[in-house]
């Protein structure tokens, strides 16, 4: 049985900061066995957590940081990034993106990251948290994309 | 500041523009790209061509404003083609449905051949 193992980032509320969490991400991933593509998978779906957390969690303030918590397990890569809450509790619901709508300008055209994060990995969503205890955004990878779970 | 910078540069052939597209596509990029395509108007191209060969990074911010252009293009009766993206973020464009509004080509030949 191999060890868990955790690793931690805290990275400013800055846009391209997301690219180290990426970085990171990547190296364990590729260390636990992950295919090329399941990899571009998670660096895509860590980057948008991590922009979620810079510019809704904290509200694009430099001084409020962003931690990224990895942890290995047997089975499986979590991924929890943590925002300070600056934009308050996230909303209940993450509707998927209406291209048409976006077209016709009835829909913001941006609001997709969360959607596409839940597109390319086992699990994805914010875990429940104390008030003012800010965010917690979740990302399961497992070992074997066979027991992905959707 | 870890992004790339977005570049966009316009080159035309015979009856289209194309963009080559560098560095990280994110919002911030938003002036270079709308530029360079309002640039290639300026030569009534049929068609006007995104090239994302030269690119490593692009995120949903980065979406939307390709979104965004296409459909100011739409308003146009244009419609933009996308090629050179790696096979994640084809996937990536087909999850927000983006083949709807702009083409999706597997290499420079095959979106000039479309013409």
């Amino acid at each position: 049985m191999e060890a868990e193992r955790v690793v931690e980032l805290e990275i400013p509320s800055e846009l391209g900061y997301e690219k180290m969490a990426m970085q990171l991400s990547a190296a364990l991933a590729q260390q636990m066995g992950f295919e090329p593509e399941r990899i571009d998978d998670l660096k895509t779906a860590v980057s948008e957590a991590c922009l979620n957390a810079i510019e809704h969690g904290n509200q694009l303030d430099a001084e409020a940081h962003v931690v990224i918590r990895l942890q290995v397990d047997e089975d499986r890569l979590l991924v929890d990034v943590y925002d300070q809450g600056r934009g308050g509790p996230p909303p209940a619901e993450f509707p998927e993106p209406d291209i048409n709508r976006k077209m016709a300008g009835q829909e913001e055209t941006r609001r997709m990251g969360i959607y596409v994060i839940r597109q390319l990995v086992d699990e994805a969503g914010f875990v429940e948290t104390p008030p003012d205890g800010g965010n917690q955004f979740r990302i399961v990878m497992l070992r074997c994309s066979g027991e992905r779970g959707e | 500041m870890l992004n790339k910078p977005t570049e966009a540069r316009l080159r035309r052939t015979d009856n289209a523009a194309i963009i080559d597209v560098s560095g990280d596509v994110t919002e911030q990029g938003e002036q270079a790209i709308k530029g360079a395509y309002v640039e290639a108007l300026a030569g009534d191209p049929r068609r006007v061509f995104l090239n994302f060969g030269d690119t490593e990074y692009i995120n949903t911010s980065g979406i939307a404003v390709l979104i965004s252009l296409v459909m100011e293009a739409g308003k146009a009766g244009r419609k933009v083609g996308l090629y050179g993206m790696s096979a994640h973020y084809k996937k990536v464009f087909t999850l927000v449905r983006l083949p709807l509004y702009a083409d999706m080509f597997e290499s420079e030949g095959e979106a000039l051949a479309s013409l």
